[in-house]
């Protein structure tokens, strides 16, 4: 093939992929109320950590040997947020009368380019009167996960907040972000501390999908923006965001749209165009919350492709 | 008298005396066994006492109250009467007033409830399982997380007091990470 074609094919390619990571996903009219809703509590979890998950934590065995969260605490999540926001022996520090429960409605569809996420929430017109993030007043996660992150489909976000984290029982006041465990040489009931294995042994981890991919919506008064990164050894974030968002406010109401194309050149981040299943959790801050004092929902297996999950996503045209 | 009268009369005095005895002690045992035997000593009345009053085993759907005896005293003859024995140290330790105020009672609340549940592992929640027992269970009608973790307690061998601490009363058992725990590695089969 002549040389002047190879060039054609390769600025064409170049092109075209920085059309791809350049160009805003359109926000899709999507008719919301035909898609099934699947609703989930969000809950405070004060200090309860991946170390105390599993030993602590009367359900301890059953998580060590594969037992999802929801098998024994699907609609538990109001008593244990209204009870751990109180304080005792996960929550040394109160705050006065914060709720310890958000309800929350998730949608999803597909379609052969995107996934379209939506979050509904209750506003719980809460607040203590404390800023701890000056700018933004609410921010909703989104983790994303695959099998290949054995702690998720066990303890979703539990799977990577450990007990030496920022503000956590070991922290010792240092700051520490998430982490996935085997990102450690090895991990002690305080957690696994900053002894991290080698760069190349968390790239071989990276290369064989070990990592979780999270998206945050921050919300400040009068601008919404959007974040997205991946979870290793501590939080990375990508130099431009993964996904699109779009933010409404009714009364009571608070709704996020997601958009997250199917493929994209950005890494790493999961394939979506190639997975039939994967795993979702989603955590809010209200009132202007930081760290560990936002709401978190359990693990929910979500399918591309019809097969057993809590919610299988549609395909609309 | 002749000796075969005298016999007669010693045997029959003697059954007498047992039966009396037994009446006496069967009496006493029965007495100490019951709740408001154990409330007299103001260290229980107003201390696990009153947390009790706050419990299932006090008041119920069902009606169903398990006195102080029920969890703490055997039901077995002769293993109730070595407890009645041992617990002369309780009168004695009345009597000294090592846990008479509330001060006292909480320095020492800890060690005295480990030694309920060493005695209860040691002897498989024996007086639980004289009302609550794994064949009499209808798992399939429990909670969700009740009939999970009593099917993992079958399988595990596990008793009731593994995970049943702090049911009655106030709850002293280690449920956080502790200091001294922190550099337990944890091993993980995922």
């Amino acid at each position: 093939m002549k040389r002047s074609s190879w060039i054609f094919r390769i600025v064409c390619s170049t092109l075209g992929m920085l059309l791809i990571v350049a160009l805003p996903v359109s926000a899709k009219e999507i008719d919301w109320e035909k898609v099934k809703a699947m609703p989930i509590d969000l809950f405070y979890p004060g200090q309860a950590s991946w170390e105390w998950v599993l030993t602590k934590h009367k359900g301890a065995k059953s998580v060590r040997k594969g037992s999802p969260c929801l098998e024994c605490h699907e609609g538990e999540e109001k008593a244990m947020g209204d009870l751990i926001v109180k304080g005792g022996y996960l929550e040394p520090n109160t705050i006065d009368n914060k709720p310890g429960t958000v309800k929350a409605i998730i949608k999803a569809v597909q379609d052969d380019h995107n996934l379209y996420v939506q979050v509904k929430w209750d506003a719980l017109g809460f607040t203590s009167g404390k800023k701890v993030d000056q700018q933004f007043k609410a921010k909703v996660a989104v983790m994303l996960s695959s099998e290949e992150v054995k702690e998720v489909p066990v303890a979703g976000c539990w799977g990577f907040c450990h007990s030496d984290a920022t503000g956590m029982a070991f922290s010792e006041n240092k700051t520490r972000e998430l982490y996935l465990s085997k990102s450690r040489i090895k991990l002690k009931r305080s957690g696994g501390g900053d002894d991290l294995i080698s760069s190349n042994e968390l790239n071989d981890l990276l290369i064989k999908n070990y990592f979780v991919e999270y998206w945050q919506a921050q919300l400040a008064a009068n601008e919404t923006k959007v974040v997205s990164g991946y979870i290793l050894e501590k939080r990375h974030a990508h130099k431009s965001a993964v996904v699109d968002v779009s933010y409404s406010q009714q009364t009571g109401d608070n709704t996020l749209v997601f958009v997250r194309p199917l493929q994209t050149s950005l890494a790493p981040t999961k394939k979506l165009n190639q997975l039939k299943n994967f795993y979702m959790g989603f955590a809010i801050h209200d009132d202007y919350a930081e760290g560990r004092f936002h709401y978190v929902s359990f693990a929910r297996r979500m399918s591309l492709d019809g097969s057993t999950a809590d919610y299988k996503i549609k395909t609309i045209d | 008298m002749k000796p075969r009268y005298l016999l007669s009369l010693a045997v029959l005095l003697l059954t007498l005396f047992a039966v009396i005895l037994s009446i006496v002690l069967g009496s006493l045992v029965q007495y100490s066994s019951q709740t408001e035997f154990c409330i007299s000593c103001h260290e229980m009345r107003t201390t696990v006492y009153e947390e009790y009053k706050k419990t299932r085993h006090y008041q119920n759907t069902s009606g169903v109250r398990a006195g102080c005896a029920d969890c703490h005293i055997p039901h077995d003859w002769t293993t109730t009467l070595w407890r009645k024995l041992l617990a002369v140290k309780d009168v004695y330790h009345h009597l000294l007033g090592t846990i008479d105020t509330e001060e006292k009672f909480e320095a020492r609340r800890k060690i005295m409830a480990e030694r309920v549940w060493e005695n209860m592992q040691a002897n498989n929640s024996r007086e639980c399982r004289n009302c609550h027992d794994f064949s009499a269970m209808i798992i399939s009608e429990q909670r969700k997380r009740a009939g999970k973790q009593h099917n993992q307690a079958q399988q595990d061998g596990d008793t009731c007091i593994d995970c049943h601490k702090g049911i009655a009363h106030k709850a002293v058992h280690e449920t956080e990470l502790k200091q001294e725990d922190a550099d337990e590695e944890i091993q993980l089969d995922f």
